[in-house]
């Protein structure tokens, strides 16, 4: 996982959803960060909105919440290569 | 005898500044600052208006929903939580079932709105997912509903100039009901965007800026020309006297008196039959007389035909009992739906300090409005016990309410 993928999701966090950044960790469930489905969308578009890119929702399963910022990292990288 | 609905707190965000001390102090130095507006959209004429804003930076205001927040919103978050603290009311032991939202505001997320539609039809990129919620007109109720877990009533009232000034009224019949205990009330109001403000201008009721932008508005003056725009919001805590007492406050205000109707006229011309009624019927639910009011906050928005409708109505209302008549525009502009809340705190202020704020910017009165119109300084008064606030709305909502000092 490219740090710097992790670091700008992570600084999107902080500044934009005003989480602490003490629980901003690749480990953390989007659920740990206290995302409900509102803020999912919202986090869901402003990433994209970072990377210029679109996250199919098949890179993203049904149980959106129980992912892992690592696990959306993972996405954004494979999308990244692709293109 | 009816025991009073008590006013424990009260807090305003505006041009007159970010605290009650601040708002003092505009009024002993009579001035504000306005801004000039440049209206820059692709397509129509450029043109400068000005504008009153609020010198508060709301972006780092966090919502409860954690969602993006219209400014409108983030203010009525940020002066709603000054007015609970001013109150001395603690959140932890006060019943949320019976802790009620009444909320106003003229168009509350339409500068979200504004800016979304820019986004979509001019820059061609997508549209936020949550700008349903961001723009819609009770999300700053909603909003403080879930700061402070109010239960008992989250209302939005939207009837453009008076949408707080109905809010505050309305919030006095829940909780004279028993209902409720406890009510955050007041609006907010903050559109200050291109698409807006371009909307107002259209409508010709802005004022043009013939000297410096910041006196603009005159109300009352013959050379008025219209009204300036504002942004900014107003709260305050109505409890019932026996919630207020019981938890060791001692009530000094009260609201004590409200009256709402409908011109039911013109879609946007005021109406003097229709104010008229508006006073008396606020005077009567007050059980006051008109000699009884030390000074009236005036709907007072600068335009000819407002100012003039507006002066006959109260001339008729109170004969000859030269009530001290003040519109405090002049510094704080128009804040549409947060007008009545801001206004009555102003008055409500009044109360406190015995100090009644002057028209701003008056110069010449109009030879055709005969009042007791204050000029120059804030006038020094004494034994002001009863005081009253206009609004006067589009769609021909008129709202008057009344506050008094406890005995």
């Amino acid at each position: 996982m490219p740090q710097d993928t992790f670091e700008i999701l992570r600084n999107l966090l902080i500044t934009q959803f005003k989480l602490d950044q003490e629980i901003v960790k690749p480990e953390s469930t989007l659920m740990d960060l206290g995302l409900d489905s509102l803020t999912l969308m919202e986090f869901i578009f402003a990433a994209e909105d970072a990377f210029s890119l679109r996250i199919p929702e098949e890179k993203l399963n049904d149980n959106l919440s129980g992912l892992t910022l690592g696990d959306v990292c993972k996405a954004i990288d494979s999308i990244k290569k692709q293109a | 005898m009816t025991e009073p609905i008590v006013v424990s707190g009260f807090s305003q965000l505006s041009p007159l500044g970010l605290t009650i001390q601040e708002m003092d102090q505009s009024f002993l130095n009579n001035d504000t600052k306005a801004t000039s507006f440049k209206i820059e959209i692709e397509g129509i004429d450029a043109d400068t208006v000005p504008i009153f804003q609020t010198k508060i930076n709301t972006n780092q205001v966090v919502a409860p929903s954690k969602l993006p927040l219209d400014r409108c919103t983030a203010l009525a978050l940020l002066v709603s939580q000054a007015a609970f603290k001013q109150a001395d009311l603690n959140l932890s032991t006060i019943d949320h079932h019976r802790l009620g939202i009444f909320w106003g505001s003229g168009m509350s997320g339409a500068g979200s709105l504004d800016l979304a539609s820019a986004s979509i039809y001019r820059d061609h990129k997508r549209i936020r997912p949550t700008t349903v919620i961001t723009a819609m007109p009770n999300a700053p109720a909603g909003e403080i509903a879930l700061m402070f877990q109010a239960y008992g009533a989250s209302i939005t009232y939207c009837c453009a100039c008076a949408s707080s000034a109905v809010a505050i009224g309305e919030a006095y019949w829940a909780l004279r009901s028993g209902r409720i205990d406890v009510a955050i009330v007041g609006g907010s109001e903050a559109m200050l965007t291109p698409g807006v403000v371009a909307s107002w201008q259209a409508l010709r009721v802005l004022s043009k800026i013939t000297d410096t932008a910041h006196n603009a508005c005159r109300p009352f003056d013959s050379q008025r020309n219209g009204f300036t725009l504002g942004e900014g919001a107003g709260a305050i805590i109505l409890e019932t006297h026996k919630h207020a007492t019981q938890r060791g406050h001692q009530p000094k205000l009260a609201l004590s008196g409200y009256a709402t109707n409908c011109d039911g006229a013109h879609i946007t011309n005021p109406n003097v039959e229709g104010q008229i009624q508006a006073m008396s019927l606020a005077l009567n639910h007050a059980k006051l007389k008109a000699k009884d009011i030390g000074y009236l906050n005036a709907h007072g928005t600068a335009t000819q035909a407002g100012d003039l409708c507006e002066a006959q109505s109260i001339a008729s209302v109170f004969k000859d009992t030269a009530v001290a008549v003040s519109s405090t525009k002049g510094l704080h502009g128009h804040l549409l739906g947060a007008g009545g809340a801001v206004e009555l705190i102003v008055a409500l202020r009044a109360l406190q300090t015995q100090l009644l704020p002057a028209n701003a910017h008056l110069r010449q009165v109009d030879p055709k409005i005969h009042l007791d119109l204050i000029q120059g300084q804030s006038r020094s008064t004494k034994n002001l016990k009863h005081v009253m606030s206009n609004s006067f709305a589009f769609g021909g909502t008129n709202a008057v309410l009344i506050a008094s000092l406890i005995d």
